[in-house]
């Protein structure tokens, strides 16, 4: 298994990538619940982004 | 954990695979952010040709397909029908591709005609305009084949530079939290930092746009080595024979009701005509396809003996076509509404984010690291406090 330091490094990318591409197929399958779907799977990872980049900075 | 030896290799990688790739990923980003819009653009520019306003009764009235065809001919004589096919949005209206040859070529009419009464509605604008500008440098820069081969060949290098990218990852990041954006340092460190975190997050996203986008620069390969690999075969009876002259060839209605008869999947996404890249000097070659989300990029060829209206073949569309078409709306961002289309168009600008921000990492690079590629081992990579001398 993956090493604690290793955990801490990738659960986040792998969530979003998990994430990203389960957005990127249900969308091919299902044109209801697939395209909602998909607008949280690739709208979580721009979220994110926006989240950290913006975010104001903790006084520590 | 990497050896300092193999960090550097991956920042050898990295660094040479982005900077090479790093200007046209640009312009593909650039050219493509109008492209994700292409529907609603050329809506607004009045390029989207719409259906008459008819009686609703008259929706599902059809003319023969020969009425369609003489109609959209009689607006170029002197041209040839190529292609044609039901718009893929508004089936009361059909396209007609017209050329002065049956071969490919980038100099070519599109006629639109209405399916319920065989006028001709209009022309689409081929050729011209902002957007058909966008197109052309996106897919192939006005260079043809060797155009999308180059702009493919860039896209393998961003999947390399992708790759690696991640692989740098944990070295650059052991120090710090997911997301760490290091304001109150320089502003190189800050930078880094957005790198990092916007290609993390980016990474699926960006490879399977870009993985698709490299297997759609091989489409004309692909299906040229469909043609000789399989179709040849199928057509052998046919070997040799010339172009099948207009007057020889049955009504293309009789095709038609041949090919919806024959094939299991019941709309038209193209008619490719005798002698046509994706026909025979003497068939007509229906391409069908079903009406689901899935199944209507799954495209069956029908080929139909233009003299005879007969089915020839109905050859399996090979499996590396399949995954062609099923691939492309990957790359368009166009099977999951307006809300994908406008996350396509943010994670598009993430991603010029990151190769921007990427080629200012290297300019900046600080004078000293650059002379000890060196300093990229290990042991300073560790040391968050000095990542100046760590990025390439």
């Amino acid at each position: 298994m993956l090493s604690p330091e290793s955990r801490r490094l990738w659960t986040w990318p792998i969530a979003l990538g998990v994430l990203s591409t389960s957005g990127l197929l249900t969308a091919l399958v299902s044109d209801d619940w697939g395209d909602t779907w998909s607008w949280v799977g690739l709208g979580v990872p721009v979220l994110v982004i926006a989240w950290f980049a913006w975010r104001p900075q903790r006084a520590d | 954990m990497l050896s300092s030896r193999a960090i550097r290799i991956w920042t050898w990688l990295h660094k040479w695979t982005s900077l090479i790739c790093t200007l046209f990923m640009l312009l593909l980003c650039l050219t493509g952010l109008p492209l994700i819009f292409h529907h609603e653009i050329g809506h607004l520019l009045g390029d989207e040709i719409e259906a008459p306003e008819l009686p609703a009764a008259m929706d599902r009235q059809r003319v023969s397909l020969d009425t369609m065809a003489q109609a959209a001919k009689a607006q170029h004589p002197q041209l040839i029908i190529q292609y044609a096919g039901e718009n893929e949005d508004d089936p009361r209206l059909w396209w007609f591709t017209l050329a002065a040859t049956p071969e490919p070529t980038s100099d070519y009419k599109s006629v639109a005609v209405d399916a319920r009464t065989g006028l001709v509605v209009r022309e689409y604008r081929i050729g011209e305009g902002f957007m058909d500008l966008m197109f052309r440098l996106h897919v192939d820069m006005f260079a043809g084949l060797p155009g999308k081969l180059f702009l493919g060949f860039m896209g393998l290098l961003l999947l390399i530079a992708l790759v690696s990218g991640v692989v740098l990852y944990a070295p650059f990041m052991r120090k710090l939290d997911f997301g760490a954006v290091r304001k109150d340092r320089s502003t190189r460190v800050k930078w880094l930092d957005l790198h990092n975190l916007i290609g993390i997050v980016t990474l699926v996203w960006c490879f399977v746009v870009g993985a698709t986008g490299m297997i759609n620069t091989w489409a004309e390969l692909l299906v040229q080595y469909w043609q000789y690999d399989k179709v040849s075969a199928l057509l052998a009876p046919y070997k040799n024979q010339p172009l099948l002259k207009a007057e020889e060839r049955a009504p293309l209605q009789a095709s038609l009701d041949t090919a919806m008869h024959a094939g299991d999947k019941r709309k038209v996404s193209f008619i490719a005509f005798p002698g046509t890249a994706f026909s025979s000097p003497h068939h007509n070659t229906f391409f069908l396809k079903g009406s689901t989300p899935l199944t209507s990029k799954l495209l069956q060829p029908l080929l139909i003996d233009a003299r005879s209206s007969q089915l020839t073949a109905a050859p399996e569309l090979p499996w590396y076509l399949t995954a062609l078409l099923v691939s492309q709306p990957l790359h368009f961002g166009d099977y999951g509404g307006m809300p994908m289309k406008i996350l396509w168009a943010l994670l598009d600008v993430a991603t010029i984010v990151v190769l921007g921000s990427g080629l200012y990492l290297w300019l900046r690079k600080p004078q000293g690291a650059r002379k000890s590629a060196k300093g990229v081992a290990a042991g300073s990579l560790d040391e968050a406090k000095s990542p100046e001398t760590a990025a390439a």
